[in-house]
């Protein structure tokens, strides 16, 4: 009964769309990590909607499903070592959390499948959830950071040693906690808004 | 060790929260996980990681090439999706043509999860239990929290929580409980050592 009411729900599709991102929400524990996970899936988001959007075009599924994965393995490889001339240490602290976005291209596939993928509506709003879930991973980074230590790094606050606020908020747990805080902020105020 | 233990536990977990509670329309009754079910997922793990371990390890990593690593996982996870589509065709007669359905999405989890474990997995024995934290991370995410929402349906919770935000907030406890008994262990570990 409860997985029939989640599964019903208005904005199930969307909600597949926080399938793809869960994970890297999870790993974006810091305004630095969040930043680039958001750029990367950025850059990735548009990459696969485009094979899917030529996939469709041409009928031939299967194939441009095969040259999506092999393409965006390609594009992750070369992002990963622009990432490790740029900044060895980032690339460090980044590359196990970068394995995540192989997940996306059957994922974000499976999504286009439920939103009428010749519609050009909804490529535009594809797109635009794409640059909302790349600038939620951004904030996640910079909440997560700073309700942990009560500081950001990135902004020359020291992090985690002056202040210990909600240490939980760095591991995976503080990322699914924060996630439901929103949403029942987001419910509470449409309800509002609702009966205003 | 201890890393990869939780690495894995929270992978399984995060990543099949999601397919069972948001992206599989089909999942309307309550997960059945028979113990071979969990035995082959076990197995799959260990032995994806294993030819991840291999490749990694001997072929990649000497050469100065770790970053081609995604490149492995394109290319497994296209195999995988494109034998399925073969077996669905030829075994089952399906006249349907390729599509990525959400029921299929364990697939990539899986061939993801092998490539975690190898990248910090050091021997088979560190394989073999991470084959078992991801065994735990998936009854976790599926009967635990299952359990719990059903018991939260007898409770009178304010309207703005009910339905997901109460089942993240279920899933944020989970995974809290785990890190308690994740730094537990380690304590445990560390005193053992000293």
């Amino acid at each position: 009964m409860v997985t029939e009411a989640l599964g019903q729900a208005p904005g199930r599709e969307r909600f597949i769309l926080v399938a793809a991102l869960m994970p890297l929400l999870v790993a974006a524990n810091s305004l630095q990590t969040g930043l680039v996970l958001g750029l990367m899936y950025l850059v990735f988001y548009g990459f696969v909607i485009f094979f899917a959007r030529v996939a469709v075009f041409f009928q031939k599924r299967l194939l441009f499903f095969t040259l999506e994965c092999l393409a965006a393995a390609l594009l992750l490889s070369l992002i990963l070592s622009l990432l490790r001339i740029i900044s060895p240490f980032l690339f460090e602290s980044i590359y196990p959390s970068v394995f995540m976005f192989m997940v996306l291209p059957p994922v974000l596939s499976a999504w286009l499948e439920g939103v009428a993928p010749t519609d050009p509506d909804a490529l535009w709003q594809g797109l635009r959830d794409g640059a909302v879930s790349g600038l939620l991973l951004a904030g996640f980074g910079l909440i997560r950071e700073f309700l942990a230590g009560g500081g950001i790094a990135s902004f020359g606050q020291a992090s985690g040693l002056s202040a210990i606020w909600l240490p939980f908020m760095l591991q995976p747990a503080g990322a699914f906690i924060l996630m439901a805080i929103i949403l029942a902020l987001l419910s509470f105020i449409s309800r509002k808004m609702g009966r205003d | 060790m201890l890393q990869l233990t939780s690495t894995v536990f929270y992978a399984v977990f995060a990543l099949n929260i999601f397919l069972n509670w948001g992206a599989l329309s089909s999942k309307s009754r309550r997960p059945q996980h028979s113990l071979k079910s969990c035995l082959v997922l076990a197995l799959l793990t260990a032995a994806l990681s294993l030819v991840f371990l291999l490749s990694g390890r001997l072929l990649l990593e000497p050469a100065g090439l770790l970053t081609l690593t995604p490149l492995l996982l394109g290319v497994l996870i296209a195999s995988a999706y494109a034998l399925h589509y073969v077996y669905l065709k030829k075994i089952k007669k399906s006249s349907q043509p390729f599509r990525v359905q959400p029921a299929d999405l364990p697939l990539s989890l899986l061939i993801y999860l092998a490539s975690l474990v190898s990248y910090h997995a050091t021997a088979a024995w560190a394989v073999a239990l991470s084959a078992v934290m991801a065994v735990l991370g998936y009854f976790a995410a599926s009967v635990l929290i299952f359990d719990i929402m059903e018991r939260m349906e007898l409770n009178a919770l304010p309207a703005a929580v009910r339905g997901r935000p109460v089942l993240l907030m279920t899933i944020g406890l989970v995974a809290m409980a785990f890190s308690g008994l994740n730094g537990l262990l380690a304590y445990g570990l560390i005193s053992g050592i000293q």
